[in-house]
């Protein structure tokens, strides 16, 4: 061996040392590929928007949502009125608006609820392995095979409907998504090298549950979570519109069409806001679940 | 072609690659795979590839085909000329897909890393390299069996007749890659492009495989390139060395000469990172300073020289062309001279005692 | 040397190892037979030095590092750590002890948690074992990280902004993290880059020497081995089939098949490559579900004598060091 041949390179000058290239983190670069997907930004302005409107609707708007005014019945949309009225004389627009409520709640909440039954049974599940994951799988399999609509029905129709006991017979399917991901999710990354090392640095199970897996699950959830909601929402608005959702007077979407089916033709305004209203959030919340399942790369970083 | 030859006809190379460029356009930017990269290779030949991950020396080889993925891929320039021996060179880049589909297979034949991604997993050995025969030859039926059978047995797979009717996954790694040889040959091309074929396989096995394809070839007389990574794996197989470092031939020689006077520092530094069975223990293992380069921002002038140790001035602004150093050994370093007389001053290399 | 060594004290000492995994099919999941993966090796392994496992794809070597480890649980036999038996160990006790040994992948890829920043990394066994906490475990940090060779200031990144090669070092840092005493290093350069693999060994030697480490070296490359380790041990098909100095296995292999192994590993020198004797290896590997009987090698080995299908060879020491399972001797 000569010395030449392990000789060092000299040192490079300041300009032609070609520094560490400069990477994005993770968030950034989602957000980057996340803003290119249109629909995507439309769905998150949108939803950002239905938000802010639900929050705010007692300061955006003078009426009152419940309260009749038989003056003005059944009015075409006018500037006071840019909606117009229903059969008792209420502000479409404000009904519409308090409606954004009762969607947004059934929406968020069963798909928390569905998180917090879901992630830790998959998660465990996954890897644990064995009997524990058995049982779940077979508890994942049961429940979707049962005819989720169905039961939502009857379960509504047992507890009396309500809103509250809407959301509750919602939960009741809504972890089985989240559960089977995380399950799948938990039982590939159990098999990856940096768990065993995690292991072997005596590392004790949860923390490698908690700092290791979950943080790698928590993407594809966030995409769950945004994809379960157009199907809340979309449910909230069918069983609503047979009325066994909201109860009036409280205002929700798919009650609204149910008041406008009698008179539709006649008073299309009534049909029309409430309709376009629930085709255009569960469009924008599953082009907002597209977008993030393309931003955050769902399905290469599994 | 024959007019720049003054040997006339009888020289023209089976494959004469000229300047060939290829890019790969993707959302981080221009990956610079192949930068106009030329060399020939005559009848028979046995050329190694070798070069690191990234280096281009599959690329280069695959893009003869056009078996790169087009887009995010993009041959930029350069030609390829084959000449098959049935009338002018062709350039195989220019080639319309038709055409190309007559060359691949018929007359150059590829193998890979990974038998299982080009064989078929449910359909019989017999019959892909029947159907292979079928679409290269034109033979059918019991002609088609029959030759599957001759060459099966020829690659040494035992009791061929029987296995014809077995599926993939029932050979082992080494046996499929026999399976994948055996319908490469199967047409007797005139080239055959083996893209790391034993990098997966156990040193026993590589050992079959290396020897196999070197009893093929002079049995039937065709031409090799052998990609690797593996130094060893060359010195053992093939006739001539191409040494590819990001994107660019670095060094080109007969066998003997890069293991005896390797005049491109990379080439150097690989050589000397491999232990001689008669370095002492308690010595340092030479190395190569750094990792190779970001394909996308590829250095100034030599993209070797952040790594180098016989850097001066002139390699961080100056790319080196392949300069040469006697009628078959060329490198492309400005200061190859003093990497040869390094080079020279190294011990020789002595092999274990068995 | 060789006296030395001898004269060292044991840090590991297997017994007897063996490790199965059962073959189950049909609807049942019925137990069909058994993977021998490792089937009844014994060694020990001395203070401070590097013991090379060499064999193929297959032959049992990375499993006999997860079962010393207790990563997977061994079907029979023991381990000793310093006299500790470590087969027995559950849950708590085990978790208590693992700092004492560690393990070094193969892949580097996969062997970094893609979310996890190094320093988080290197920090959290740190904190689980109370070997430091806050500043102490930050700044142990980037010691370990100018150990191995990187910049201290890339704490904060993730593993995706570093070449393989850089992330095999920060293997080896989060391996040392712990002031482990021994580590199973396996394959710890074979997914890497030719000119970026005797950086690592050099690494790997010298953390060795200045640490006073004692490593479980795995490879399949016989010439990496004989550097890197004072003595080398040779698998095949759960077996070890030969064990000795370096040197000795490399000049005066014993074993036909160790032969075998030297002769088909590839030489960088065309002369020698022309000139040198060749055993080629006829077929392949048999499979560990159903070995042959008598000598594992009787299939493939050119100097097959009639015993060995029939009488499984003693492991035996015949020269001073030097041991060899195999009817010739």
């Amino acid at each position: 061996m000569t010395v030449e041949a392990i000789r060092k390179p000299p040192p490079l000058p300041e300009a032609a040392a070609a520094g560490p290239v400069k990477y994005a983190g993770f968030w950034a670069g989602a957000w980057r590929r996340f803003r290119r997907n249109r629909l995507a930004l439309f769905g998150l302005a949108f939803a950002l928007l239905v938000i802010f409107v639900a929050l705010a609707a007692p300061i955006l708007t003078p009426y009152e949502y419940a309260k009749p005014d038989f003056g003005a019945t059944k009015q075409a949309p006018t500037l006071a009125h840019p909606m117009g009225t229903d059969r008792l004389g209420r502000d479409m627009l404000t009904r519409i608006m308090y409606g954004a409520r009762a969607m947004l709640i059934v929406g968020l909440l069963t798909q928390l609820a569905g998180l917090l039954i879901g992630v830790p049974l998959g998660i465990i599940a996954g890897y644990a392995g064995g009997v524990l994951d058995w049982l779940v799988t077979r508890l994942i399999d049961l429940f979707s095979a049962l005819p989720w609509y169905l039961i939502v029905l009857f379960m509504v129709m047992v507890l009396s409907p309500s809103l509250r006991n809407l959301i509750l017979a919602l939960t009741i399917t809504a972890w089985i998504g989240s559960a089977r991901i995380v399950r799948g999710m938990s039982f590939s990354i159990r098999e990856q090298d940096y768990i065993e090392a995690s292991r072997a640095l005596g590392i004790p199970t949860w923390r490698i549950l908690v700092n290791h897996i979950l943080p790698q699950v928590a993407p594809l959830l966030l995409w769950s979570f945004a994809a379960g909601i157009p199907v809340a929402v979309f449910a909230e608005a069918s069983m609503s519109f047979i009325g066994m959702g909201v109860r009036p007077p409280q205002p929700s979407w798919g009650q609204m069409l149910n008041e406008a089916a009698a008179d539709w033709q006649s008073i299309p305004h009534l049909f029309i806001f409430p309709s376009m209203m629930i085709t255009l959030s569960v469009l924008a919340f599953q082009g907002l679940a597209d977008g993030l399942r393309e931003a955050l790369d769902v399905n290469i970083n599994v | 072609m024959t007019l720049n030859s003054p040997q006339g006809k009888q020289n023209t190379p089976l494959l004469d690659v000229q300047d060939l460029e290829v890019a790969f356009f993707t959302k981080d930017g221009v990956v610079a795979a192949v930068n106009g990269i030329s060399y020939r290779l005559g009848h028979g030949d046995i050329l190694g590839i070798v070069g690191e991950s990234g280096s281009g020396k599959s690329v280069s080889s695959l893009a003869l085909l056009r078996l790169i993925p087009e887009p995010p891929a993009r041959i930029l320039g350069g030609r390829a000329l084959f000449a098959d021996g049935t009338g002018a060179p062709r350039d195989l880049l220019k080639m319309a897909p038709e055409e190309l589909r007559g060359v691949r297979g018929r007359q150059i034949a590829v193998i890979f890393q990974d038998p299982m991604t080009s064989l078929n997993p449910v359909m019989t050995i017999g019959n892909q390299i029947a159907e292979a025969i079928r679409v290269n030859l034109g033979q059918g039926g019991r002609a088609a069996r029959k030759r599957a059978i001759e060459v099966l047995s020829h690659v040494g797979i035992p009791r061929a007749a029987e296995r014809l009717d077995d599926y993939p996954h029932q050979f082992s790694g080494g046996m499929r890659q026999r399976v994948m040889i055996a319908m490469a040959i199967s047409c007797e091309p005139k080239l055959l492009i083996a893209d790391e074929p034993t990098t997966a396989l156990d040193v026993t096995i590589q050992a079959q495989i290396v020897d196999l394809v070197k009893r093929l070839q002079a049995e039937m007389g065709m031409a090799v390139i052998w990609i690797t990574h593996d130094l060893g794996v060359i010195a053992r197989l093939a006739h001539r060395v191409n040494v590819m470092y990001a994107g660019s031939i670095v060094e080109m020689a007969p066998i003997r000469e890069i293991f005896r006077a390797p005049s491109h520092p990379y080439t150097l530094g690989l050589l000397n990172s491999v232990p001689r069975p008669d370095l002492p223990r308690d010595a340092e293992l030479a190395y190569i300073e750094g990792a190779p380069p970001d394909m996308v921002r590829l250095p100034s002038g030599c993209a070797f020289h952040p790594r180098c140790a016989y850097r001066r001035e002139r390699c961080l602004s100056e790319k080196p062309p392949l300069l040469p150093i006697d009628a078959e050994h060329s490198a492309a370093c400005w200061y190859w001279e003093e990497v040869r007389a390094a080079s020279a001053r190294a011990t020789p290399p002595q092999g274990p005692a068995t | 040397m060789t006296t030395a060594q001898i004269d060292r004290p044991i840090l590991l000492s297997v017994r007897n190892l063996k490790k199965y995994f059962p073959v189950r099919r049909g609807l049942l999941q019925r137990v069909v037979g058994y993977v021998k993966a490792v089937d009844d090796i014994s060694f020990d392994i001395y203070e401070g030095e590097a013991l090379g496992l060499v064999g193929e794809s297959g032959c049992g070597k990375t499993t006999t590092g997860r079962a010393i480890l207790q990563l997977q649980p061994a079907t029979a036999g023991t381990v000793l750590l310093e006299g500790q038996e470590l087969t027995r160990l559950r849950g708590e006790a085990l978790r208590r002890i693992r700092p004492k040994m560690q393990i070094i992948f193969q892949n580097p890829y996969s062997s970094l948690n893609p979310r996890m920043t190094i320093g988080r990394a290197l920090i959290e066994p740190m904190t689980v074992h109370g070997v430091a906490r806050g500043k102490a475990a930050e700044e142990r940090a980037s010691e370990l990280m100018s150990l191995v060779g990187l910049n201290p200031y890339f704490v904060n990144r993730f593993p995706s902004e570093f070449s393989g090669g850089q992330r095999q070092r920060i293997g080896i840092a989060r391996a040392l993290s712990l002031n482990p005493q021994f580590i199973v290093c396996d394959e710890p350069i074979s997914s890497l880059d030719v000119s970026i693999q005797s950086q690592i060994v050099n690494l790997l030697k010298r953390l060795q020497r200045d640490l006073k480490l004692t490593y479980l070296f795995i490879s399949h490359d016989l010439s990496m081995v004989r550097f890197v380790c004072d003595r080398t041990a040779v698998m095949y098909l759960g077996k070890i089939v030969e064990l000795g100095e370096s040197d000795a296995v490399n000049r005066r292999p014993l074993h036909p098949y160790t032969q075998a192994l030297l002769a088909a590993a590839p030489v960088a020198d065309p002369d020698l490559e022309a000139t040198r004797t060749r055993i080629v290896l006829e077929g392949d590997v048999p499979s560990p579900l159903n070995p042959p009987a008598g000598c594992h090698f009787s299939t493939r080995c050119p100097r097959v004598m009639d015993v060995c299908r029939r009488v499984e060879p003693p492991f035996k020491e015949v020269e001073p060091g030097h041991q060899v399972a195999c009817h010739l001797y």
